[in-house]
């Protein structure tokens, strides 16, 4: 019989205190680690965001080759097709325009759904657009882009049109026109800069009274009463189309897309409808915290109107060149402004 | 003894991991009046009088507000024009048309809400400073309403 082993001696363990040890160093580890591996995730999101403001820039440019205007919106509102200039001539001219497929509140994000190989999309969009002129922006008229026939196309969520760092980038019910009547519409996190006008408070062209923290710039028109808004997308633009050629500052130093935070807008977030953009008049990344859906969609809609990500620091955009940038929270708000117009001769660029 | 070094490390390590600061290396919170009167909806605007950054915030419910650039909280230190604009809840649920409510009527002067007008100019310093926005309903000298241009 063979003598069973013993052992001798201590028996092999870990003290409490060496385990304690053991712990806190990987505690520390991985505290150390977390950060970063957020940072990385953030980075890949970001990265996938940026890829799609880049296919958003190109769609718009061979849009631009194809037809030689910008992607255009047609406004609901008939009555507000008038240029003005508050600077010299201080007066609106009625513009006289009778579109062909009404005033049916199509935003420029439905004319490059092609471009973006969304042409089954397009075309029933377009076709319904055709077949019934009014303005049907409204899910509880069931007309125009609010028919039933349209619905499941109006109610998807489009990846290209949705950046991943945005939790609320969501089909939702709660925007405005579509608030009643239970219909989740597709939201866009990607909005037409409509250069840096204002949004007023008392109707007028060239109204003087805006809500901090809007900067007021002398002379600036209204961005809802006017289509003399000084970007490449405004939602009248169908009746006076703008051109590459316009962008007189250079088409390096204008901003074309820029993102959008979809809980921060119940006012306009719908891809396809002409509400599609946003002004560089509200500084960049607004966030407006601690205010209620009621007051977001009532009381500061016009203050939600600006430029924001969730991205850490900034914002991207892509300019009218096509290039994608990511412009950081501490940018000169006066550079800012500049980088939002075509033509107003700032010599602002992107480090400014 | 050994063990006290250790958890002297450790913290260390957690301080220095938590002790990144902010973007910004000022801060501004305080209380927003009109003639003693708290107001407690609005929204402010720090607008720098050298280029730079604007940086705003929302008037809470009991009447002061913190200031925010972009999305993180502070600004850069410097000279600043103030404009703050509180308006009274708008008066109907929609508009005539469906769309949103014509805004409600303005409870603080006109001349607040223009930066050019503002007699609200602050020197903000590094680190954190306390502004109460005291705004008055007398006008400031030489005022005038600006023109509606049309």
């Amino acid at each position: 019989m063979l003598p069973v082993p013993r052992r001798t001696g201590r028996r092999a363990a870990f003290t409490l205190v060496e385990l304690l040890v053991v712990i806190a160093i990987i505690g520390v580890l991985v505290a150390l680690l977390l950060p970063a591996v957020q940072a990385a995730r953030e980075a890949a999101r970001r990265m996938s965001c940026s890829n799609n403001l880049k296919n958003i820039g190109l769609a718009c440019l061979n849009y631009e080759n194809r037809k030689k205007t910008l992607p255009q919106s047609t406004s609901q509102w008939g009555f507000e097709y008038r240029t003005v200039d508050c600077e010299v001539s201080r007066t609106p001219t009625d513009v006289s325009f009778d579109p062909p497929n009404g005033y049916n509140g199509k935003g420029w994000i439905v004319d490059i759904l092609p471009e973006l190989e969304l042409n089954n999309a397009y075309d029933r969009l377009i076709a319904q657009i055709k077949e019934d002129k009014s303005f049907g922006a409204r899910a509880t008229r069931g007309s125009g882009l609010g028919a039933i026939e349209v619905r499941d196309i109006v109610s998807t969520q489009y990846p290209i049109l949705t950046c991943p760092t945005d939790d609320s980038a969501v089909p939702s019910d709660k925007i405005w026109y579509w608030d009643s009547g239970g219909v989740f519409t597709g939201v866009t996190n990607y909005k037409g800069c409509v250069g840096d006008t204002l949004l007023s408070t008392d109707s007028t062209p060239c109204s003087r009274s805006v809500d901090p923290p809007q900067t007021i710039q002398t002379g600036s028109p209204d961005v809802h009463n006017t289509m003399s808004n000084n970007g490449l997308f405004q939602r009248t633009s169908s009746a006076e189309p703008i051109r590459l050629r316009m962008v007189t500052d250079g088409t390096s130093n204008t901003f074309m897309v820029g993102e959008n935070v979809v809980s921060q807008d119940f006012h306009s977030a719908q891809f396809f409808s002409d509400g599609d953009w946003a002004t560089a008049g509200v500084p960049i990344n607004v966030f407006l915290r601690g205010a209620t859906e009621d007051d977001l969609k009532r009381q500061y809609w016009q203050q939600g109107r600006g430029f924001k990500s969730q991205h850490p620091g900034g914002a991207q955009f892509v300019m009218a060149d096509g290039s994608v940038h990511f412009v950081q929270d501490s940018i000169s708000t006066l550079a800012y402004r500049g980088l939002a117009t075509r033509d107003r001769g700032e010599t602002v660029g992107l480090n400014d | 003894m050994r063990k006290r070094t250790w958890q002297l490390a450790a913290i260390g390590l957690l301080a220095t991991c938590c002790g990144c600061g902010g973007t910004y290396d000022s801060y501004v919170t305080g209380e927003v009046t009109l003639d003693g009167n708290v107001i407690n909806t609005g929204t402010v605007a720090f607008v720098p009088t050298a280029g730079g950054p604007a940086a705003y915030a929302l008037i809470d419910s009991s009447g002061h507000y913190d200031v925010y650039t972009g999305n993180e909280r502070g600004l850069p230190s410097g000279s600043y024009g103030v404009t703050v604009v509180a308006r009274e809840a708008p008066a109907m649920e929609r508009s005539e048309t469906g769309g949103p409510p014509p805004p409600g009527k303005s409870l603080t002067p006109a001349w607040y809400g223009l930066a050019e007008y503002s007699p609200l100019k602050y020197e903000v310093e590094s680190g954190s400073n306390e502004i109460d926005l005291q705004l008055t309903s007398t006008p400031p000298a030489g005022w005038q309403s600006p023109q509606r241009r049309r």
